[in-house]
């Protein structure tokens, strides 16, 4: 062998390590089937003329995955130091800043930093660091320095960024890239992953279509779904779940974002809609010409209220703005035995609480940890809660409390009694409201509670296509996919199994999986209870 | 002998590093995993004494051998006394360490051998599944009656039963078993500083038991590639005392009869 092959067979046998493993993976979100049905000039707009199609305005807003944006419209926790100039920059190839952040922010090497205020207001600078200690921001600037008193977020959307990060290593693989419940294990799964982008969850604590709280899908990651692919993450941390609701919450209001854009056009702009006007008496330059009216004139406008009513569903499903106590007054905290009563105190809210007559706060930590205490008034200027304490002594600086979160969204998911304890009576009771003509269970779980009812053997209609029949009989879901009604003998409860979330499930239902609400009309809260009692004892029946 | 210096001083720290056994200290957080570890100490002495015994007769020869100028070296073929020996010699160790070892076998894995007070009162029932642990724990105050009452208990749910995923609490000094089993695949659990492993077969209700020593988090690991979600399958158990575990078991319960009903609740704020 010449030396020549031997260098030729050397070079192949490396190729493949310089090469790499084949195709890098895609860091692309993913489109929907609709936006990709249009016609690709209603998707990627004219680029000669500057005018933007769906996906351009879906970008512009969005970003890529490794290229977040974070726009400010949304209700997102986006994560961010907001911080001020306190002292004016040394002049220097490298500027120092001296800066004052409200909270305590550690030291970080090169990042990002927004201008809030300022002669740059708007723009963002990439800094070399922020030093704690001297609490000094060192960055190269070309432009005029800033001035005393000028305000900036330092890493505007870390926590998006780092629930991408979580989301890349535990949920991407099922859920998608986009959030459309198509990863690549997808296919092998039956219930499907969710598919965020309609914006539809299915256990929460909200009703009907209302978005789900952040405390609900904190909730389901924590716990897991059981009886689906959906393992719990319990050992995840604190921050790490709480960025992953942020980024689920975000890739849900993008997709829905995208899916009103492209819905809007998709009567009239679809490659077929294009087909068909093409065999009438329309010419092409005739349907672009109205098509890049309706990106020019009547985007802009789908775009703004389209934004606002996504934004505006997501905001009404809020936790509750929370808060610490700052100070609380001595001689509360020395008697803790006595009859305490109103008492008042200084904290620090993280935003501002709706305004209404009657409030409660729950205590998240401390001694009073879970309790729920009636706030009698709260002076927002003075930052100081007056609160009713009955007899429970007090709280402590630095306990955690929030408020009662909004109640439109759970309207009628909130007993008003308690539950009936379980018995043979309130079972047998229970058994017959489940077999009963007025609330009819047993239509889809079945008399046994198999979930094998007669509705599971009908032929539904599919609402999003025109409703003709569904090829396949049983119940379907918005997604499209057949549902299996819960076969209640096996002790499994998807949305958990505290009492408190069968009553949601019965109460509320399961409104995009076909199970219906059960408002007070049709069960009384006792009622309930009894259906509850009578549910949980099917899988204890000795088998 | 720089290298031999190396490998000594690697193994005198490498306890107290945890680079040698999980676990603080590399000591074993359970009465059982305590015994595995004298066994594997054991072990470790005999083959230690062996390896260093065989080199230094193997050195002694060459440098004998390579200062013997008189003698020619000649070519034998066989030695059956030698060869006797060598086989006897290793058997017998072997033997050794089969008979010493099975009292500890015996108690972790033979039903029979388990301390009667774990078997009486079972604290969990745990099921893998992919990819989870699923813990029930029998409602607190539930005294079994009899072995069949645990059956019947295995076998069907019952109404105080606690549910919760991937956290397992557990009483300290106690012996404690819970039963294994599997909601899908084989799993395996493994605790590798309470030194406690089980595979998990599909089918089986697979008793386990411990004794932790020591109050700790530990880790819960599948330890059988059991999907492509293997990886998520971590999981934690807490050891703490008596009081505490019972205290965890009372909270849990209060946890999960949450029932919404908030006396003091308002009617509406809007």
């Amino acid at each position: 062998m010449s030396l020549r092959h031997t260098q030729l067979i050397c070079i192949l046998l490396a190729a493949p390590f310089v090469a790499g493993c084949g195709e890098q993976p895609n860091a692309a979100f993913v489109w929907s089937e609709r936006t990709l049905s249009l016609m690709p000039e209603a998707q990627r707009g004219f680029r000669a003329e500057k005018i933007p199609g769906v996906r351009k305005w879906v970008d512009d807003n969005f970003g890529t995955p490794t290229d977040l944006l974070a726009w400010q419209r949304l209700p997102v926790n986006w994560g961010g130091f907001e911080g001020v100039v306190v002292e004016k920059p040394t002049d220097a190839p490298v500027v120092m800043i001296k800066v004052s952040f409200s909270e305590d922010v550690p030291a970080t090497g090169e990042t990002e930093l927004t201008w809030l205020s300022g002669k740059a207001a708007g723009t963002a600078i990439t800094i070399l660091g922020f030093d704690s200690e001297s609490s000094r921001i060192s960055a190269e600037l070309s432009g005029e320095l800033p001035e005393v008193g000028d305000t900036f977020v330092l890493d505007l959307g870390h926590q998006l960024k780092q629930g991408r990060m979580v989301y890349a290593e535990h949920c991407v693989h099922c859920h998608g890239t986009s959030g459309d419940g198509d990863g690549p294990t997808a296919k092998y799964l039956n219930p499907r992953p969710r598919d965020y982008r309609l914006g539809r969850f299915k256990y929460k604590s909200t009703i009907d279509a209302a978005r789900p709280t952040r405390d609900d899908l904190n909730r389901i990651i924590k716990h897991g779904v059981p009886g689906t692919y959906m393992p719990s993450f319990l050992l995840l941390g604190e921050s790490e779940t709480r960025a992953a609701v942020e980024y689920v919450r975000w890739l849900s209001m993008r997709g829905e974002f995208e899916r009103r854009l492209s819905a809007e056009l998709a009567g009239e702009y679809s490659t077929k809609a294009y087909k068909n006007k093409l065999r009438g008496d329309t010419t092409r330059e005739e349907i672009l010409a109205e098509l890049k009216q309706v990106l020019t004139e009547d985007m802009v406008g789908i775009v703004d209220s389209s934004s606002k009513e996504i934004a505006a569903a997501w905001e009404e499903s809020h936790d509750g703005v929370s808060g610490t106590v700052t100070s609380f007054p001595e001689e509360a905290k020395a008697d803790e035995s006595a009859p305490s009563g109103p008492r008042s105190f200084e904290v620090e809210l993280d935003g501002t609480p709706r305004e209404g007559a009657h409030q409660l706060i729950h205590v998240l930590d401390g001694k009073l940890k879970s309790r729920k205490l009636k706030v009698i008034s709260r002076d927002a200027e003075a930052n100081k809660l007056s609160v009713d304490f009955g007899k429970v002594g007090g709280l402590s600086d630095g306990d955690r409390f929030r408020f009662d979160p909004s109640r439109a969204i759970r309207e009628g998911l909130i007993p008003v009694a308690p539950r009936v304890a379980d018995s043979a009576e309130s079972r047998d009771i229970g058994r017959k409201l489940f077999m009963s003509k007025e609330v009819k269970c047993v239509n889809c779980h079945g008399a046994s509670g198999r979930g094998n009812g007669p509705q599971t053997h009908d032929f539904a209609k599919n609402s999003n296509d025109d409703n003709k029949l569904f090829p396949e009989p049983g119940l379907h879901d918005v997604w499209g996919n057949t549902v299996q009604p819960r076969d209640l003998t096996s002790g499994i409860y998807r949305g958990g199994r505290r009492p408190i979330d069968i009553y949601r499930r019965i109460r509320g239902g399961i409104t995009a999986s076909q199970m219906p609400p059960h408002g007070e009309n049709i069960l009384t809260d006792e009622q309930v209870w009894h259906v509850i009692n009578y549910v949980l004892s099917i899988p204890l029946e000795s088998k | 002998m720089f290298w031999a210096v190396v490998a000594v001083v690697l193994c005198l720290v490498a306890p107290s590093m945890n680079w040698w056994f999980p676990g603080n200290n590399a000591e074993a957080a359970s009465t059982l995993g305590t015994r595995i570890d004298d066994l594997f100490y054991l072990i470790l002495v005999i083959v230690t004494v062996t390896f260093v015994g065989t080199q230094i007769a193997l050195g002694y020869v060459l440098w004998k051998g390579a200062d013997n100028r008189d003698e020619k070296a000649h070519f034998t073929h066989g030695s059956h006394s030698l060869e006797v020996i060598w086989t006897i010699v290793p058997s017998g160790i072997l033997l050794f360490i089969a008979l010493y070892q099975m009292d500890v076998w015996a108690e972790y894995r033979v039903i029979s051998k388990f301390p009667a007070d774990a078997v009486a009162q079972p604290v969990a029932d745990v099921t893998a599944r992919q990819f989870e642990w699923r813990i029930r724990y029998p409602a607190p105050g539930r005294k079994f009656k009899s072995q069949a009452d645990i059956r019947k208990w295995l076998r069907v749910p019952e109404a105080g039963d606690l549910h919760y995923p991937n956290e397992l609490c557990v009483p300290t000094t106690r012996n404690v078993l819970f039963y294994l089993r599997s909601g899908d695949v084989q799993h395996a659990f493994f605790s590798p500083e309470l030194r406690v492993k089980q595979d998990a077969v599909p089918g089986k209700v697979i008793p386990v038991w411990f004794n932790a020593t020591k109050r700790g988090e530990y880790t819960l690991l599948c330890a059988e590639l059991c999907g492509w979600g293997h990886y998520k399958m971590k999981a934690r158990i807490l050891a703490v005392p008596e009081n505490e575990y019972r205290q965890y078991l009372l909270n849990l319960q209060k946890e999960l009869a949450d029932d919404g009903f908030d006396e003091d609740a308002p009617e509406s704020d809007e």
